[in-house]
């Protein structure tokens, strides 16, 4: 993980200078973003917290090196992302898919269509866990309004138009699973 | 029918764009960052010690470890050396002038022994009457490691306590040999050997065509008159 932090330093290295930012502004600022990226993918809120913890923890430890990095948010992303990629890989997220499934549901409706509704979540779910792993990732951080198309492939190491290239056929396949 | 997925995959992707997180997260944040930052800033010596990074700290960990086991080393030299100078008591030894204050044999004066593992009985005393140690006496429960006795000692005392009379005498050599003498004749006796059978009350069995009887093979040596029967009732009709 050093390795991912260090190479995002050197993509974003600027020659101008910026002064150390305060880590109690970083918090506030991105804690919210980050805390939905690694929700998206572990869909377990405790979980999802202990990434971002984790991420300001490790910035904390790179507190010197942070005025080098340009653009704060893509590089905080990354981090919450390989963390929580890490963290997916030990507690399988498909397991709170019903729960994170019936949270997703109004209260307002009546139990039977909450029922039913909570079911088309959980397909949803599912489908987008089987997709293609670049496929499905850059789906996922596309649902963050707050993250561009350049921002995203960034992240994913990717050009834009790939990016692009992947989320169309992202909702393809969904279309094609959901249909079947 | 489409129209429903894409409504279905836009609802999901939403939810996920808007989920909140849990109460309290910035505090509980700022605690776990205050706590990474917290020892560092107290105590400067904690980063002399630790190192920004292991590469950098191999020297200091190297250098605390040699130092942690130099004094383990000077501890244990110095325990060793404190052993040597001032040795523990040695235990006490009961000596030949205390033994006859200690196992006074009734009627008798104690004759002091050369073998303090060989204890020599007078008479026939009843156990009772033979006081073993002082301050013990049959029923005490103190223990007799107390004297520092020898094991021997210790085992023969025991054998007083428990044994009968008789298995008390057989401790006298002289009394063991004349026991020994009498178990060996009862033996002896017991397993006499059958007296040998007389050669003229044994019928031989198989005789040659002559009619003389095989010659019987014994250690004794016999007599030319005893070694061939006489052949004039053997012989047949001629």
């Amino acid at each position: 993980m050093n390795t991912i932090g260090e190479q995002s330093l050197r993509w974003f290295s600027a020659e101008r200078v910026v002064n150390e930012p305060d880590l109690t502004v970083l918090v506030r600022d991105y804690s919210g973003l980050l805390y939905r990226v690694a929700l998206s993918l572990l869909r377990n809120p405790a979980e999802a917290e202990d990434v971002v913890q984790d991420v300001f923890v490790r910035v904390l430890q790179r507190k010197q090196q942070l005025s080098a990095v340009v653009d704060m948010r893509p590089w905080l992303v990354r981090i919450a992302w390989n963390l929580a990629i890490d963290r997916a890989r030990r507690i399988r997220p498909q397991q709170m898919d019903e729960f994170f499934a019936a949270n997703m549901v109004s209260g307002e409706l009546p139990a039977d269509q909450a029922l039913a509704e909570a079911g088309r979540i959980r397909r949803v779910m599912a489908a987008m866990e089987k997709l293609p792993k670049h496929e499905h990732q850059a789906l996922l951080l596309s649902a963050m309004d707050e993250l561009s198309t350049a921002e995203i492939a960034a992240i994913l190491g990717k050009s834009e138009s790939s990016v692009r290239s992947l989320l169309f056929r992202a909702r393809a396949h969904l279309r094609e699973r959901l249909g079947d | 029918m489409a129209n429903e997925h894409d409504e279905a995959i836009e609802k999901v992707l939403a939810a996920l764009k808007n989920a909140a997180p849990l109460d309290g997260m910035e505090a509980r944040i700022a605690q776990r960052l205050e706590y990474h930052s917290a020892p560092k800033a107290q105590s400067g010596w904690r980063g002399l010690l630790a190192g920004s990074t292991i590469a950098s700290a191999w020297w200091r960990g190297a250098l605390s470890g040699g130092l942690v086991a130099t004094a383990a080393a000077c501890s244990l030299f110095l325990f060793e050396y404190h052993s040597m100078r001032h040795p523990p008591a040695p235990p006490p030894i009961a000596s030949s002038t205390d033994q006859p204050e200690a196992i006074p044999i009734n009627g008798t004066p104690a004759i002091p022994c050369s073998s303090p593992a060989i204890l020599r009985a007078q008479t026939n005393a009843p156990s009772t009457s033979v006081t073993i140690a002082r301050g013990a006496s049959p029923g005490h429960s103190r223990p007799i490691f107390q004297l520092g006795l020898t094991s021997e000692e210790r085992a023969l005392i025991r054998l007083t306590r428990i044994a009968e009379p008789h298995q008390i005498a057989t401790l006298n050599s002289e009394i063991q040999a004349r026991v020994d003498a009498a178990d060996a004749a009862a033996f002896k006796k017991f397993f006499t050997p059958p007296p040998r059978p007389k050669i003229d009350e044994w019928q031989p069995e198989s005789v040659d065509s002559e009619g003389t009887a095989p010659t019987q093979q014994s250690d004794q040596p016999q007599s030319a008159e005893q070694s061939t029967p006489p052949t004039s009732d053997l012989k047949g009709p001629q």
